[in-house]
């Protein structure tokens, strides 16, 4: 699912140098307990136990089904 | 049907349901759901004509009734009338609270199980039928006379919780296979978020005996959630939002605050009293008809509380009759009417309450909410400004003057979505808070119904019963986004850029976001770069002068001119926290605006940015241009 926004980045300006990369990593994850309903939790649990958490099976595991409908 | 990270849903036509229900359990009212031949789910009225059927049973004579007819047993046979048994269910008598004034039949100590709350009720038995008239030849003939049927013996009957509510679950899935027209296989019934294990035993094992397969008990919140991601809530609303869910039942008050990440929820947050409730509106009401009886007719009626019989019969007629008064308060914008044949001393009652003077009878009732609410957000740590949605649930919050009240007590932004706002409350709108959590029970009982049979059905729906941690997911504690250096006008935060959100912070993770836009790039230079960030958020209070109010009409001088007083205005705040890396890119397929325009002349292109943040929060970030093949750019940040 892709979310369309209605903006026009400025360009990038000639003078332009990047921040000094660093070798940074996101803050660390924290644990919630999701409320088991909906469509959306079941695809979940699926994509976590059945494809290991990879979107590209998972995606092709739900094409190959609705190919065969 | 919102869908998660980009995965089609299993389609919602699909070719039959099985016949499930949903069911919303509440203390005071309880209602049905099932599926239409159009796949979707909706409330469904009872054979009395009810959507909202009164958790009550009554006892009178050889009859019980079950529902809004022994809601109105109350009036003259309250001692055999039931009603709250929902709260008591898995309690032990001396758990249960002693009511000093009860309207209902009184809950008493089991005569022989111990320590079980149990209810007292006078019947009449029937009594055994005659013998059928003897056809033998060889005995002297007897008289042709059917022999009279005795009179039925009035004797007591006791109940206990369990099989009262056996009687009432039983009574409502007879009702959705009556209107189904076939039996009923599963249902999914809905308890609220405190009710401890034994409750949930309870009710399990009560629903089993009503004859009910029980797919799911399901926590009111999840239920809720069930029903507002779907695509039918609202295809307007942002996938990604923070939810606040306010459920004001007749004698509680709940309210929870959620994440919703396309159609994954969460608690972040969640209160609950019974010190707050429609009872007390009730109870002003009452008071309000009360005394404008009394000044009609002269006969003195003291109500809310009563102390003797005729006026505890008046009350309990009048309790009877506000619902329909309510009800019309919150259909239309006039006055609505209460009536009661023979109030008391055979006087008969109509009277009126216009919209003003009922929110000011309500007035406490909604106080408590926004304080509750605003509690609620203090102690989170989140402002007002923050929720984008506010859903209602039950039967109260039909009424718009709690809306009104609570935007405005609570400070909510002006462009909060609520059921008000979008138009989905009246007429049976899929906002209408009597009939979200019984349809959200009736979705889930069928997306699990249709579960296909495969290796993992067994293990997942063990996430249903609350005895696996599969609920147990890794969310983002802050914002992850893309920051396109430039010029910007009005740059308030100083990030040198405009500022992408992408993964927004309580965001369950294995998480996949994408965004599509434009980049601007310049007449010499077709290439084009982004920072990517993880941001924290917060809010920015701007004092301003509200603009000067002119009085064009004539009603008089107008007033001393006041001190004008400044009002807050909030504005969201992002800054930069952690720097994740720098991502690069040349546009082949920028395009030249053309015509006489303000941006004729300039360049761009459409990109999708795609953020991948795995469960243990290594982050993959690519950039591809629409209409390109392959990615243009890409860039890895490995977990901590
Ligand atoms: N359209 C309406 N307008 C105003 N009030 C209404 C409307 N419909 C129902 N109510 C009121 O809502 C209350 C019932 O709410 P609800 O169905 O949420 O109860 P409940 O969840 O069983 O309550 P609790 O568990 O707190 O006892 C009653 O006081 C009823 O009069
Ligand atoms: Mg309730």
């Amino acid at each position: 699912m892709t979310t369309v926004l209605q903006i026009t980045t400025p360009p990038l300006p000639a003078s332009y140098s990047g921040p000094s990369t660093s070798k940074a990593t996101i803050s660390r994850p924290t644990t919630r307990q999701l409320l088991p309903a909906g469509t959306a939790h079941l695809q979940h649990l699926r994509l976590l136990h059945h494809h290991a958490s990879d979107f590209a099976a998972h995606d092709e595991h739900y094409a190959s089904l609705e190919q065969q409908r | 049907m919102s869908v998660p990270n980009g995965v089609p849903a299993a389609s919602a036509d699909a070719p039959s349901l099985p016949p499930v229900v949903g069911i919303n359990f509440g203390n005071s009212y309880a209602s049905i759901a099932v599926f239409t031949k159009e796949g979707i789910a909706e409330c469904i009225a009872n054979e009395d004509g009810e959507r909202q059927i009164a958790c009550a049973i009554s006892f009178h004579g050889e009859e019980m009734y079950i529902g809004n007819q022994a809601k109105h047993q109350l009036v003259k046979n309250h001692e055999n009338t039931i009603t709250g048994f929902r709260n008591l269910l898995g309690k032990k008598f001396s758990e249960v609270p002693q009511t000093k004034s009860p309207i209902s039949a009184v809950v008493i100590q089991h005569p022989t199980l111990p320590d079980e709350p149990a209810y007292k009720v006078k019947v009449l038995q029937a009594s055994p039928s005659p013998l059928p008239p003897s056809t033998a030849t060889n005995t002297p003939a007897a008289s042709v006379a059917p022999t009279p049927r005795s009179e039925p013996i009035p004797s007591e009957r006791i109940l206990i919780v369990s099989e009262v509510t056996t009687i009432f679950i039983k009574s409502l899935v007879q009702s959705a296979e009556d209107f189904l027209g076939t039996k009923v296989q599963g249902a999914v019934i809905t308890v609220p978020a405190w009710f401890t294990q034994s409750q949930k035993d309870a009710l399990s094992k009560v629903a089993t005996e009503a004859g009910v397969n029980v797919i799911q008990l399901l926590e009111e919140n999840a239920a809720a959630a069930a029903t507002t991601t779907t695509e039918l809530w609202s295809s307007d609303l942002r996938p990604d939002r923070t939810q606040l869910l306010v459920d004001l039942g007749s004698s509680s008050l709940h309210i929870s605050l959620l994440s919703i990440s396309t159609g994954l929820a969460h608690v972040l947050a969640s209160s609950s009293t019974t010190d707050v409730g429609a009872d007390q509106l009730d109870d002003a009401l009452i008071r309000f008809f009360g005394a404008d009886f009394t000044k009609k007719t002269k006969v003195a009626l003291t109500v809310a509380p009563a102390t003797d019989t005729t006026d505890r019969r008046a009350e309990a007629k009048l309790r009877l009759a506000i619902e329909h008064t309510k009800r019309t308060i919150s259909a239309s914008p006039g006055a609505a009417t209460c009536s009661v044949e023979s109030l008391k001393d055979g006087f008969d009652y109509t009277g009126t309450v216009n919209r003003m003077r009922f929110d000011m009878l309500a007035r406490p009732v909604y106080s408590a909410v926004s304080n509750a609410v605003s509690t609620l957000l203090q102690n989170a740590e989140i402002d007002a400004h923050d929720v984008d949605e506010i859903v209602y649930i039950g039967g109260t919050p039909c009424l718009p003057g709690l809306n009104d009240h609570l935007l405005l007590a609570a400070g909510f932004r002006e462009d909060v979505d609520t059921p008000f706002s979008l138009g989905t409350v009246v007429g049976g709108g899929v906002g209408d808070p009597t009939t979200i959590l019984a349809r959200g029970a009736a979705s889930q009982a069928a997306l699990v119904a249709t579960m296909p049979e495969d290796e993992d059905k067994a293990e997942l729906k063990t996430a249903y019963q609350g005895v696996s941690n599969l609920n147990d997911v890794a969310v983002v504690t802050r914002t992850l986004g893309v920051l396109f250096p430039g010029q910007v006008e009005n740059d308030v935060d100083g990030l040198g850029g405009v500022w992408v959100p992408i993964v927004l912070k309580e965001t369950p993770l294995p998480a996949r976001r994408t965004v599509r836009f434009d980049v601007g790039l310049s007449d010499a230079s077709k290439k084009f770069a982004f920072e990517v960030w993880e941001v924290s958020e917060g809010i920015r209070v701007e004092k301003v002068k509200p603009p000067k109010v002119v009085y064009s009409d004539d009603e008089g001088e107008p007033e001393e001119e006041e001190e004008e007083e400044e009002i807050d205005v909030k504005h969201k705040t992002v800054k930069k926290e952690v720097f994740l890396g720098l991502v690069e890119a040349e546009a082949k397929l920028g395009v030249q605006a053309k015509g006489k325009g303000p941006d004729a002349g300039k360049w761009t292109s459409t990109v999708d940015v795609r953020l991948i943040v795995s469960a243990e929060g290594s982050l993959d970030v690519e950039v591809k241009e629409v209409g390109a093949e392959g990615p243009v750019a890409s860039l890895r940040v490995a977990a901590s």
